[in-house]
């Protein structure tokens, strides 16, 4: 205990306000990034219109009432783009002073968690009327704080072992909470917001070597200790999901979006013309979202949401490069790699490219914490773009 | 040098070259390989999946065809299909959670009692309960979801004595095997069974069905489902049977025209494609693609509806009359068209319930053949003689035609000139050849016959001397000319391909000899009949056939059979001499005798070639002779009662058919002069013979017999004596002390004399005439010998005066 508190006094020791520029000149409270606003409006429209068309059929079926989710959806949004609006307003520099805090409740509420169990995981914390909330999504933006405070404070260290193992001590606790949940995706979305952070921070390379041989052992002990023949049937469910007599349990979701997505082939059968969010495809408002998108709107409207997706990345990283901190940096390039990772890893799952695996798509998924937590963090990126420098030739 | 504090620097260019570099290049590398599967499932395999998006989203219901009728050519309906439905349950679906009350099985004055045991069992309100029983439905529900506890309080209660109180499934068992009629415990049993879909009933007709919607909407009974099909109805029941055949289960033709022209009739099923949702619920307002049934034509026979009513009636009577083992069998033919009239087998069956054994000799050969037999012999015995009923001798059996044959020798004698009208030939009753001898029918032999003596005769020798005179050559010529190599290709399945004969290097001059009058080859009965039409009409082999006429759904008619001429085997010149000495025979032999209609025909009484003591009746005969219209085969396969001369046998028949069918195409009659003295004929006593004498005996006056009781001798007759119109009936009585049936008399003053004669008739009572012979003109009856209403036994004579009406 003794240990690390000096270790976290060494790590925040040198977070003092800057008394001098050099190359860079900052304007005190400058415009937002307008474009960035654009495209993460876009995306929100976008999304709503999907959520929807295809929570349409599942919403009358089991509630009789189609517009029960996008009524809670919309809600959540008009609050969420409030919030968006809001955060901007508050300097990104603000967050330094309770980075502990922020990560000590992520913790907690990841504890909390664990008593609350639902379809057999315990990733969701009922919050009544307001729906259920995932810890692990707070988590993410609290790592992403934290991290970019101690890359920022830390930066000349970042080539040494403080490159490497004060980020891995406070990954471990993150990591075995979310596993006891368990829930995997979101262990490997932090982890690799985590690891793109570092890498760009400055950490050396032979760590993350370190971890990927730590990571094969872990799977080597993870197929000694389960059953071969679940893993090879795993697999063999991921390369041929359609391999089988009939479409069983455990690839229906697969199959099904891939059905969708072939049904829509190039120019989709039309804004509201799914067949497969008729009860085909399970809960096709959530994680599955983007197979609706393709059914309907083809290749085209999918190319259409990858390139504002592609977009926001774009101009987040513009927003990292013209941070004038390296604080402010890192989180907009922790933020903005969450939104592209979460974006491609759900993409990938709906397209077979990896095994399915629960992971939301941004701003499309159904989900009002969720939403809210993203429009937060667009708020915090909008921020740092008012504070954004030019370079000067 | 100050070092630059870096947390409040912007990134290093490292940090950036890291971020805009590596970092997004990574990413780009992710993105590339997602985006190639995206396409690959969006373009590549789209039609895979889209093939099976179908599959899973399109449901299919089949819209059967409706199957086309069959018609008469009086455009009576013989076969018809009609909606029914099978009747489906679905047990898993059935929670046995719930109690209903069967209304009509509650003891009389027992509600009051049973509502307050119910609110007690149920923790319901009484009043509640009693206000249900009060319904007039077939059974109400009383309370649904009940706990554990309560079901098994209900059982006891409904076992105790209160049968009217059920859970669920009995209630639905109850109500089902009530309107299905059906036995309730195998209702109950399926009603048990834990799948989606138990077939309770199949082909259940509507007044049924409707109950059974009832019971669905009354008591929410969703689980219940009524699914359409479609069952052939034959509403004349055995009526053409052999020619019609029937359809199986699945509406599909199994025998006669139903086989035939199954393609006509079948159509084309439709079907109803809507896109279903995950569970298989239709999605309303979706798509659906409706491609409706193209429902089967109907076709339309060349079977006159009437004239097959005349030829089964013969069929029957030679049935009582003869009982010819292998049963009997008669064809009408349109000579002209080749046209099938009517085609009667003995061995018949209700299409309706195909399987069951139908005709009398067929049940008495079942019974008399399953005694002592094993279960499984019998079935066998009963699947032997379904295939018998079903199949149909007409055109399937081949026998020795016996001397009806003597047609086709004759007119291959006259035709190729080896004999004409004026030769002559001595029959000493048996004839030498090649060194075996040869009886003639009469063994003393015929004397000196010219051509038609020949043939009225029926003289052996002479045909003999006729093939011999033919040789083997213009022998087998004919034979083959007259299409009895080859099955006919009538319309119809089943028919004999292949007769029996000797070919032409094979006919010896024994074999010549024998084959000349119709023994050794072995035709079928459509084959002889095809071949006399053609030594008839002029000499035209037709193509014989049954289908008239294919009719669409709306009735017009899209196929008409044309009159198909297979070739001309004889000169006009000589049918019409066959024509005649066709026409002596039936003078000679009055047993086909009409009165009023120029008949010729022959007669034949062939013997087995296997067994010499089974013989086959038969007479071919045409009419009218001055222009042939119908040609009449009528055949017994070996009588066992009274004679079994084909003449005896069949000539009444034979007569009798003709002169109905005549008649009722419209043949006016023309009496020649022995005939219209002998219109009124005197009745002979035949008291003492056998019926089928006694049939024998009054045909050759033109009389007809209907037979009282089960003996075989004529114990008594009405009239007794005393002479009738032709036509008339003796009532004969087979057993001492059978009482008399009888009739009331009618009144028939003020008619025409053959209305008054046809009233009577109907009646059951012979009439006597009395008057001017001339009953052609304006003439009425003035009085009856037995006055209106009086009941007399039936056949008294009724003798009736009839003058000139005088009209004041």
């Amino acid at each position: 205990m003794a240990d690390s508190a000096a270790a976290r006094k060494k790590i925040f020791r040198r977070e003092k306000p800057a008394k001098k520029q050099v190359r860079a000149k900052r304007r005190s409270i400058g415009e937002m990034d307008t474009a960035f606003l654009l495209i993460v409006l876009i995306l929100l429209a976008f999304g709503l219109i999907m959520v929807f068309s295809a929570s349409y059929a599942n919403a009358l079926y089991y509630d009789h009432d189609s517009l029960l989710y996008i009524k809670k959806q919309g809600l959540f949004a008009v609050v969420g783009i409030v919030a968006m609006l809001l955060i901007s307003k508050i300097d990104y520099r603000w967050y330094k002073k309770f980075v502990l805090p922020i990560y000590l409740f992520g913790l907690g509420l990841l504890v909390v968690v664990l008593f609350f169990e639902h379809n057999g995981a315990r990733r969701w914390i009922n919050l009544g009327p307001l729906g259920t909330f995932q810890p692990s999504e707070y988590m993410k933006l609290a790592v992403i704080i934290i991290f970019a405070t101690m890359i920022a404070a830390n930066y000349e260290r970042m080539r040494t072992g403080y490159g490497f193992w004060p980020f891995f001590a406070l990954l471990i606790p993150v990591v075995g909470l979310m596993m006891l949940e368990p829930h995997l995706s979101g262990t490997i979305i932090i982890c690799a917001i985590a690891g793109v952070m570092m890498f760009v921070g400055g950490t050396k390379p032979k760590y993350f070597l370190l971890m990927l041989a730590a990571l094969a052992a872990m799977v080597v002990a993870v197929i000694l200790i389960k059953d071969v023949s679940y893993i090879t049937s795993r697999i063999h469910n991921w390369l041929d999901p359609f391999g089988n007599e009939n479409i069983h349990d455990k690839v229906w979701q697969t199959c099904q979006s891939l059905i969708a997505i072939g049904s829509g082939g190039i120019m989709g059968l039309g804004l509201g013309g799914s067949q497969q969010k008729y009860l085909y495809l399970p809960e096709p408002q959530n994680d599955f979202i983007f197979a609706i998108v393709c059914e309907e709107l083809g290749l085209i409207g999918a190319i259409l949401v990858i390139t504002l997706f592609v977009l926001l990345v774009y101009r987040g990283f513009s927003i990292a490069n013209q941070a004038p901190d390296k604080f402010g940096a890192m989180l907009a390039i922790g933020i903005t790699v969450q939104i592209g990772i979460q974006a491609l890893l759900n993409i990938a799952v709906v397209t077979n490219a990896i095994p399915n695996t629960g992971i939301s798509l941004p701003f499309f998924s159904y989900g009002g914490t969720a939403l809210l937590m993203q429009l937060a963090e667009m708020g915090i990126l909008l921020n740092i773009s008012r504070h954004s420098v030019i370079e000067k030739p | 040098m100050a070092k630059i504090k870096q947390a409040n620097q912007p990134m290093t260019n490292k940090m950036k070259f890291r971020l805009n570099r590596v970092v997004a290049l990574i990413m780009a590398v992710v993105l590339l390989y997602v985006s190639t599967r995206l396409v690959e499932a969006a373009v590549v395999k789209s039609d895979f999946y889209q093939e099976y998006a179908a599959k899973q989203q399109m449901s299919t219901q089949v819209i059967n065809a409706n199957r086309g009728s069959i018609y008469s050519t009086n455009m009576t309906t013989l076969a018809q299909s009609a909606t029914v439905w099978t009747v489906v349950l679905a047990p898993s679906i059935v929670k046995n959670d719930k109690v209903y009350v069967e209304i009509a099985a509650i003891e009389d004055g027992q509600k009051e009692a049973l509502a307050s045991s119910l609110s007690g069992i149920l923790d319901m309100d009484k009043a509640k309960i009693m206000k249900r029983l009060e319904s007039d439905q077939r059974f109400v529900s009383i309370k649904g979801s009940l706990k554990d506890s309560e079901v098994e309080q209900i059982k006891a209660f409904s076992e105790n004595g209160n049968s009217c109180v059920m859970l669920a499934k009995e209630a639905v068992a109850k109500g089902l095997s009530d309107i299905l009629e059906l036995d309730y415990e195998d209702v109950l049993e399926q009603a048990y069974q834990n799948n989606q879909y138990e077939v309770i009933k199949k082909k259940v007709e509507k007044t049924v069905a409707d109950e059974v919607r009832t019971l669905i909407s009354e008591n929410g009974f969703t689980f219940i489902s009524l699914i359409e099909d479609t069952k052939r109805y034959y509403p004349n029941n055995e009526l053409a049977s052999n020619v019609l055949g029937f359809t199986g289960t699945d509406n599909q033709g199994l025998y006669g025209v139903e086989l035939e022209y199954d393609s006509i009739l079948q159509g084309t099923n439709g079907k109803i494609i809507s896109a279903t949702d995950g569970l298989g619920n239709t999605i309303p307002t979706s798509y659906e693609q409706k491609y409706d049934a193209v429902d089967g034509n109907s076709i339309v026979l060349t079977i006159d509806e009437n004239i097959q009513r005349f030829a089964e009636k013969q069929v029957e009577e030679i049935m009582t009359l003869h009982e010819p083992e292998g049963g009997a069998l008669i064809i009408v033919m349109d000579v002209k068209t080749g046209g099938i009239l009517a085609m009667a087998n003995s061995s018949n069956y209700d299409p309706n319930n195909p399987s069951e054994i139908f005709s009398e000799q067929l049940k008495s050969t079942l019974e008399s053949s399953s005694e002592g037999k094993s279960e499984d012999e019998i079935a066998d015995i009963k699947s032997q003689l379904r295939s018998e009923q079903w199949g149909n001798k007409a055109i399937g059996w081949l026998y020795e035609p016996g001397s009806t044959f003597k047609v086709v020798t004759a007119s291959a004698a006259l035709e190729t000139g080896v004999a004409t009208m004026s030769s002559t030939y001595h029959c000493s009753g048996v004839l030498n050849v090649a060194g075996t001898k040869i009886h003639c029918n009469k063994r003393t032999g015929h004397g000196t016959l010219d051509f038609k003596g020949a043939i009225v005769e029926s003289c052996n020798p002479a045909f003999m001397a006729m093939g011999a005179a033919l040789g083997p050559h213009n022998f087998f010529d004919f034979f083959e000319k007259f299409g009895l190599t080859e099955g006919t290709g009538i319309d119809l399945p089943g028919e004999a391909q292949k007769s029996l004969y000797y070919t032409e290097d094979k006919l010896g001059p024994v074999e010549l000899a024998s084959a000349s009058f119709g023994q050794t080859s072995a035709i079928s009965p459509i084959q002889l009949i095809t071949a006399v039409s053609a030594a008839v009409n002029g000499g035209y082999l037709m193509q014989p056939h049954v289908l008239k006429e294919v009719l669409d759904q709306n009735g017009n008619v899209i196929q008409t059979t044309s009159t198909d001429v297979k070739r001309q085997v004889i000169s006009e010149d000589t049918s019409a001499k066959i024509r005649e000495c066709l026409e002596a025979m039936i003078q000679k032999n009055k047993t086909a005798y009409v009165k009023g209609y120029r008949i010729g025909g022959k007669s034949g009484t062939s013997q087995k070639a296997n067994k010499s003591e089974e013989h086959v009746s038969s007479f071919v005969g045409f009419a009218p002779v001055e222009d042939p219209q119908i040609a009449v085969l009528v055949v017994a396969d070996n009588p066992t009662a009274g004679s079994y001369y084909g003449s005896a046998v069949c000539g009444p028949a034979l007569g009798s058919v003709i002169k109905d069918t005549l008649s009722y195409l419209g043949v006016a009659p023309e009496y020649s002069d022995e005939d219209l003295e002998n219109m009124e004929v005197s009745v002979p006593s035949v008291i003492g013979s056998t019926v089928a004498d006694a049939k024998n005996t009054l045909a050759k006056k033109s009389l007809k017999i209907k037979k009282v009781g089960d003996g075989d001798t004529v114990v008594d007759q009405m009239p007794r004596n005393g002479s009738i119109a032709d036509g008339g009936t003796v009532i004969v009585y087979t057993e001492k002390n059978s009482t008399a049936e009888k009739v009331t008399v009618p009144n028939v003053v003020g008619m025409t004399p053959s209305a008054a004669n046809q009233e009577l008739v109907n009646a059951g009572l012979n009439v006597s005439l009395d008057g001017s012979s001339d009953v052609s003109g304006n003439v009425k009856v003035i009085s009856q010998s037995v006055a209106e209403g009086k009941e007399v036994p039936i056949g008294t004579i009724v003798t009736i005066q009839y003058a000139v009406e005088v009209v004041d």
